[in-house]
């Protein structure tokens, strides 16, 4: 019989470090399943002492399966590539993609020039403000929780959070609006990046919506990627 | 009180691990004793450390685990996948060269010369 106290301090310390709950129980069954072979191998040993001399210090073994833990995903090798750089890089690509499909768009729609002094039509206002709030929100709001939910996969919630702070400010730097029809051009949509705190008011939904998001994808997406689940049921084997 | 990994054994436990198991499908347990026979129990470490390393590589592919009823215990037995094989002809490779280069310096130069006294 294993030694029940090292057991719990383990797990104590298993979930101290927060890793995901089927990581820590296949850990916790493996050196469980380690210590009885301990045992068995020498019965005339303090059971204690077997174990934590054998198998290391609860806090030692969860520190390393965190650091193990970490390791397992490009993400948790190179959080800086992938949570300071990456937001950066893939937000700006993203952004604008999205505004090259958009301009097309709206210019098919609505042409620059030559200037027509008509009213736009309701299809015109349509697409251009759906252009605006498209730019505005869309890329932002699907990159914090994809972050958020690499951060979590690797279990890196700091770098996770960095990253969605970047994106917030992203979309609180890129900013699109609607100019309406002038002598000089028809109804057109404009962007530009604002360091400053012009028109906060009109930016803060656009970074805060990321934020939000990447709050609530911390909490909705199973961090475990244990594959014990997928495990087959056991089957007699041959050899030891 | 054992270190789990001393740092000085980084990529080591992985090396080990491939080319003990290429021999044979083994369980933890067994893979310690294995570690400890082959290396005259020279190589000290914490032995819980090994599953940590397990799951790692098991979640790169190098290993697939199954559950087998083992001597009537229920038991998570690693196995090498191809992949582990190419990783393990890599390392091996890669290991040779260190401990060439390692010896080379500690043994002395091409001047005949030891590189360290």
């Amino acid at each position: 019989m294993a030694d029940q106290h090292w057991h719990d301090r383990l797990r104590r310390a298993l979930d101290e470090q927060g890793l995901p709950a089927a990581y820590s129980a296949r850990l916790l069954e493996e050196l469980i399943e380690h210590c009885n072979d301990l045992h068995t191998e020498n019965r005339s040993m303090e059971a204690h002492l077997t174990a934590e001399e054998r198998l290391g210090a609860p806090a030692s073994l969860a520190i390393a399966a965190k650091k193990e833990y970490v390791k397992r995903s490009f993400a948790g090798r190179h959080p800086f590539v992938v949570f300071f750089l990456g937001p950066i890089v893939v937000t700006q690509v993203a952004w604008h993609l999205l505004l090259f499909v958009c301009v097309l768009l709206k210019w098919s729609v609505t042409p620059y020039e030559p200037v027509t002094m008509l009213p736009p039509t309701g299809l015109e206002w349509f697409i251009a403000y759906a252009c605006v709030y498209l730019m505005r929100y869309l890329p932002f709001v699907v990159l914090a929780p994809f972050f958020m939910h690499t951060a979590r996969k690797c279990y890196r919630p700091a770098w996770g959070t960095l990253a969605c702070g970047l994106v917030a400010y992203m979309a609180f730097v890129n900013y699109m609006d609607v100019f309406p029809p002038t002598e000089k051009h028809n109804l057109t949509v404009g962007f530009t990046w604002i360091f400053g705190l012009y028109n906060w008011q009109g930016r803060f939904l656009p970074a805060a919506i990321p934020l939000v998001l990447s709050v609530w994808a911390w909490n909705r997406f199973d961090k475990s990627t244990c594959p014990v689940s997928s495990f087959q049921a056991p089957q007699p084997a041959a050899q030891e | 009180m054992k270190k789990t990994n001393p740092d000085f054994l980084n990529g080591v436990p992985e090396l080990l691990i491939l080319r003990l198991l290429d021999e044979r499908p083994m369980h933890g347990y067994d893979l310690v004793q294995a570690i400890r026979e082959a290396s005259g129990a020279k190589l000290d470490f914490g032995e819980g450390c090994v599953y940590p390393v397990l799951h790692r590589m098991e979640e790169h592919k190098l290993l697939v685990a199954k559950r087998l009823v083992v001597n009537g215990r229920n038991r998570i037995v690693y196995q090498l996948t191809k992949q582990g094989c190419k990783k393990l002809a890599g390392s091996l490779e890669t290991w040779k060269q260190v401990v060439a280069a390692v010896n080379a310096v500690l043994e002395g130069g091409s001047d005949g010369r030891p590189a360290l006294a």
